[in-house]
């Protein structure tokens, strides 16, 4: 007889559970069972990761969920197998039921009338944490009343069995043999089945230490202020160990076999059979009359492309239309083999709908490399002309649902959901959820919370965590300089020491269940019997299974990313069109704008989507595009892969002729000609495969998605050299080009992704040159990038573009364009003063214009802190008449605010004003008026931007003392000059390195551009103490010329920039 | 609470005493001993809890039972300490 462990928490019992569900899998393989369940936690966020790991080792899947039942407690419910799904789709819908009702205490839990509806087809296991249990010992009668009330409603013989669990507490406690003993006398004097469990929690004992750690945080409380687990005894034990209890609790040979007999009996119940219990692997679409295809999916696949041609390719010659006619042939042929036509459309159909909402979109990643994805409109970049290749995208050669992702503005994500919801129906649709795991910093952060380390200590300890896993921080610990002061603090404090074991042990568990940001599942009616949802954050239900879930269940997902800069430029296009009264179609603007690439060669690329960041910033000094193709190889050449590959500087030279491309043989140059003989694409490489071998461009991306595996590396190697030989290439070349092509794997990037990127980098520079200051309107409001929007405010300073400062009568929520006259600019808005809540912004929106101050406290009703926040940075100057002219000023505003807002704001009454002085009086004079300093000061703790000027002008007279570099003065000089460079961080990199050591980019802003500055090994080391942690900082280096327009500064020491100015007063005064 | 060790402790086949020495005298098991599981709050004195340190940092293996010395005879609740192999008397009683 074979014993099945069937409650077992996995990982994804969140804040309970210690070991990821494929752990368990293998252990419990290992261990000669032959099928295992696993019962998460209010849900089944670990049930597909379960069944695909025991699919995989040929045992028998059993999953069931641990629900808490209103006025009972927790019961554990499992799903019946081999009932075509029926058990299944039973344990989804009691959990949607339970998550649905759960309220914002997160009060998950079922009412047993809904439970009695849904479970016909589950078993109920009642355990030890509910009312029966908790009584049983003390008085079994009133349990086995309580027993009695619970069957009564349960009707069908068969739904509720006893499980008699021990983890050997104190004699009497819960959980003791005597609780387990009692609980086996219920179930035989209630005429019950009883099964054998032991409530698994963690792989080992060794683990229930971490689990410690997990109850603390999930009950938000130090260790040793809750009641901890009695004991370690929560382990996936062997069959042997379980004998043994079934032994001590029955005391009886014939008894614990009757025991062991039943827990057999109910395991086989419920092994489920993936395909026809959970429709494992088999895609599924919404059905046809969902879409509004009546008819072949295929036939209206193929007359929706041919009928678009003519649209996407007005007017081409008849040989460009031979083309195109023979390349969506191809491309049909192959959806149609794979019957993928019902999947096209139905993107189609969702990018339709977008677009239909006036909403813009744009494909991201390989999607681009397809005509028929043009043709619908899916995406936006001409296959035929940028060169991609849809064999990238999609392969005869596998059968997954390839990934079609669009982009849209992000301000629009949630009303794209809403719609799709309502048009294919809830049965149809779900959100797609994630697991976030536990990282560095989380997980040093609720290790702390355990140990109840002080928060500060610990806010201070995660700073200097920076780019490495939890599971590494020993290691972190002895070679990272930042680290070095806590290295040696922990071998004296055994808090600190205990610190880094606990963090390690919490990395990479899973942490809590978010909405993913970008996917949907769109499925048939079907759906719900299939997935359990609950409720997100946007008020729509969202699945219990993450991305890696979903080719496994055959789901098909649709990736709606909401990208800020489509938002920012429309906008834009908003802005242009309600002040300039001038309809700008971006998606049909020139793509061979010289004066657009002007402005990009000048390395001025804030705000241009993907090329902002300092690294970006500094290779466009070097690369200076002149052309889309540039755009979309600059992309692809900024990523670790080609970085590590040392793949730039080869292309650099072959670009500005200080080499000869090297193209290896004649047939290759019009492969790789476009990046001077190097291979940046893995377009290029399936060509090269193609035309040295012979095989087709199929069955090349099958093999160059091998190349990563080194033992399948070695076979195609074989291949292509056998090939390559029969074909003509001498021995030097194939040995060579093969010696590419083996490094490449890891180096090369999707160019249909590059040119998908492109796009939006061109339509965003676009916009730069041609219409500033709405496009700065366009970042300041939808902030899109990576740089906080004080550095935009430098950027439009730079451009000239006119800032108008924030006005209660003229500001609004958005950034809005102003006309003045001929010219134009950007009125601030208000929504980014501190503390200012929505219901104030509506008020004074909806209530502008003000006559006077009176009248916008009356009306627009501030709360004290608001008015005395607009007042401080002159929101109100206008209102209250101050001019640079008058005599009165902001101290006087002050007194005046002070004065009005001394009592609570009078009713809202027009016909009466209710102040008791005069409110309309002309404002008092000699008040202290504030500096331009102190201006700035407000400014920046108010609304987090200087309006007026730049804080670092507050030093200046130190920093000009001192000799420090303008950013805007570094091209000017030398290189290897010794430089001292200040400024306000913006931005902190760490992109990972050919040598594999650490590199860190600072980027600073000083109110003339940016600088950047490079630190390695030693500066590292002698900036540790400032390196992640200062807003303001001052750097000393040495020049380096990158290029045309590229300067940076190699670092050698930094300090903080407050620390020295203190320092230079007090020597000063 | 006393706690005292104990010494020379002799084990059956499932790890259960069957006699010991305390307080210089030979103790040997009276009862069937029933044996539960206890825990150390870790937290408070382990100076590390790396992955593999094993159940030792945290639970406890108890016992209890009856046992006799000549004519003395005791309830004792044993706690045999890891990873050092140490016992100590937990609790005593005499009839």
């Amino acid at each position: 007889m074979s014993f099945t462990h069937l409650n077992v928490s996995s990982a994804f019992s969140a804040h309970y559970g210690v070991t990821r569900p494929e752990r368990l899998a293998i252990a419990a393989k290992a261990m000669g069972f032959d099928a295992l369940a696993v019962t998460d936690r209010d849900g089944l966020y670990g049930a597909i990761k379960h069944i695909g790991a025991c699919v995989q080792l040929g045992i028998s899947p059993i999953i069931g969920v641990n629900l808490r039942v209103v006025d009972f407690g927790r019961v554990t419910i499992l799903a019946h197998g081999h009932d075509k799904g029926m058990g299944w789709a039973g344990l989804c819908r009691i959990i949607s039921a339970a998550q649905t009702g759960r309220g914002k205490q997160k009060n998950i839990a079922i009412d047993l009338k809904t439970l009695a509806e849904l479970s016909r087809h589950c078993t109920i296991l009642i355990g030890a944490e509910n009312i029966v249990s908790e009584s049983v010992i003390i008085n079994p009668e009133l349990a086995r009343r309580r027993l009695s009330e619970l069957q009564s409603e349960l009707s069908s013989p068969g739904q509720l069995a006893i499980e008699v669990v021990t983890h050997l507490t104190q004699p009497g406690a819960a959980l003791s043999i005597e609780h387990a003993r009692a609980m086996l006398e219920l179930a035989r004097t209630s005429k019950l089945p009883s099964i054998l469990s032991n409530a698994v929690r963690y792989l080992e004992p060794d683990d229930a230490v971490t689990a410690d750690v997990l109850d603390s945080a999930r009950l938000l409380e130090p260790l040793g202020l809750f009641a901890p687990q009695p004991n370690a005894q929560a382990w996936l034990k062997p069959k042997s160990e379980m004998v043994r209890l079934a032994l001590e609790i029955t005391e009886d040979p014939k008894g614990s076999i009757e025991l062991l007999r039943s827990t057999a009996n109910l395991a086989d119940r419920c092994r489920l059979e993936p395909e026809s219990d959970c429709g494992w692997g088999k895609p599924k679409t919404p059905e046809q009359s969902a879409l509004g295809i009546t008819g072949n999916p295929f036939e209206v696949l193929w007359q929706k492309t041919h009928s678009a041609i003519h649209w996407r390719y007005p007017n081409a010659p008849a040989a460009k239309l031979a083309e195109i006619q023979h390349r969506l042939s191809k491309e049909l042929i192959a959806v149609n083999q794979l019957g993928f036509a019902t999947y096209f459309l139905t993107v189609a159909d969702v990018a339709q709908m977008i677009r239909d909402m006036s909403i813009r979109i744009a494909a991201r990643g390989s999607g681009a490399g397809s005509l028929i994805n043009y043709l619908l409109g899916i995406s936006g970049v001409d296959p035929i002309s940028e060169g991609l290749l849809f064999e990238r995208f999609l392969s005869t050669e596998r059968s997954t649902l390839p990934d079609i992702d669009i982009d849209v503005e992000s301000a629009r994500r949630h009303d794209i959901y809403k719609a799709i919801f309502r048009r294919y129906g809830g049965d149809r649709v779900t959100l797609l959820s994630m697991q976030s795991t536990y990282r560095g910093r989380g997980a040093v952060r609720d290790s702390g919370l355990a140990l109840g380390i002080e928060e500060d200590r610990i806010d201070e300890i995660a700073k200097n965590i920076w780019r490495f896993s939890a599971r590494s921080f020993r290691e972190a610990m002895a070679n990272k300089p930042e680290l070095e002061q806590f290295a040696k603090q922990s071998t004296e404090d055994r808090k600190l020491n205990l610190l880094v074991d606990i963090t390690q042990r919490l990395d990479r568990l899973p942490r809590h269940i978010s909405m993913h940001p970008c996917g949907v599942i769109l499925g048939n009616s079907n759906l719900l019997n299939l997935t359990p949802t609950e409720p997100s954050g946007v008020g729509l239900p969202m699945s219990q299974f993450d991305k890696d879930d979903m080719d496994p269940m055959g789901f098909l997902k649709l990736d709606v990313l909401g990208v800020r800069m489509q938002s920012a430029m429309a906008y834009t296009i908003q802005e242009i069109a309600r002040v300039s009264e001038k309809a700008v179609d971006l998606d049909s603007v020139d793509r061979a704008d010289p004066e657009v690439y002007k402005t990009i060669r000048t390395t001025n690329t804030l705000g241009m989507f993907q090329i902002e960041s300092p690294g970006q910033r500094e290779l466009t000094g070097k690369h200076q595009p002149t052309k889309f193709n540039d755009l979309t190889l600059q992309i692809s050449l900024f990523r670790p892969g080609p970085m590590k590959g040392n793949m730039i500087s080869p292309y650099l030279d072959g670009r500005h002729g200080f080499r000869e491309p090297d193209y290896i043989h004649p047939d290759l140059k019009p492969i790789l000609e476009e990046s001077y003989g190097v291979v940046v694409f893995h377009e290029q490489l399936m060509r090269i495969m193609q035309v040295m071998t012979g095989c087709t461009l199929a069955r090349a991306d099958e093999h160059r998605r091998q190349l990563a595996k080194p033992e399948r590396s070695v076979k195609i190697g074989e291949y292509f050299k056998k090939s390559a030989a029969a074909r003509g290439y001498s021995k030097e070349v194939i040995e060579r080009v093969w010696s590419i092509i083996e490094g490449f794997g890891s180096f090369g990037f999707c160019k249909a992704h590059g040119a998908a990127f492109a796009l939006p980098t061109y339509q965003s520079a676009w916009l730069k040159t041609h219409h500033p200051t709405e496009f700065i309107a366009g970042l300041l409001t939808h902030d899109p990038g990576m740089y906080p929007r004080r550095l935009l405010l430098a950027e439009a300073r730079r451009l000239g573009v006119k800032l108008l400062p924030i006005d209660v009568n003229y500001s609004t929520d958005e950034y809005r364009v102003e006309r003045i006259g001929e010219q134009i600019g950007v009125r601030m808005a208000l929504s980014d003063i501190a503390g200012i809540s929505k219901p104030e912004l509506e008020r004074i929106k909806a209530q502008q214009p003000f006559v006077n101050l009176g009248d916008f406290y009356l009306r627009a009703r501030p709360s004290r802190r608001t008015l005395s926040r607009l007042a401080l940075i002159g929101a109100l100057d206008t209102l209250a008449k101050i001019t640079p002219q008058t005599d009165s000023n902001r101290g006087d505003l002050m007194v005046r605010i002070r004065q009005l807002s001394a009592k609570a704001a009078p009713k809202l009454d027009l016909n009466q004003m209710a102040f008791d002085f005069d409110a309309e009086a002309p404002l008092g004079k000699g008040g202290h008026k504030p500096s331009r300093q102190e201006q700035i000061e407000q400014e920046l703790s108010i609304t987090g931007m200087e309006i007026s000027g730049h804080q670092i002008e507050q030093f200046q007279q130190m920093l000009d003392e001192m000799g420090v570099v303008r950013a805007s003065e570094l091209i000017s000089l030398r290189s290897n000059t010794e430089v001292l460079i200040a400024g306000v961080r913006i931005a902190t990199q760490s992109p990972p390195m050919r040598s594999g050591k650490r590199v860190v980019f600072i980027s600073l802003d000083d109110g003339s551009g940016c600088a950047d500055a490079t630190f390695f090994d030693e500066s590292q080391r002698r900036a540790s103490q400032v390196l992640f942690q200062n807003k303001l900082l001052l750097i000393s280096g040495k020049t380096r010329r990158t290029g045309v327009r590229g300067v940076s500064v190699l670092a050698e020491n930094a300090w903080d920039l407050r620390q020295l100015w203190s320092q230079w007063q007090s020597k000063a005064s | 609470m006393r706690l005292e060790e104990i010494t020379g402790v002799m084990l059956d086949f499932d790890g259960a005493p069957v006699g010991f020495n305390y307080q210089g005298k030979s103790f040997l098991v009276a009862s069937r001993p029933v044996r539960w599981y206890s825990r150390r709050l870790w937290w408070e004195d382990a100076a590390a809890a790396p992955k593999g340190a094993g159940a030792a940092l945290l639970e406890v293996e108890m016992w209890r039972l009856w046992a006799a010395s000549g004519d003395v005879r005791f309830f004792f609740e044993l706690s045999h300490q890891q990873p050092d192999d140490r016992w100590e008397v937990n609790q005593l009683n005499s009839q």
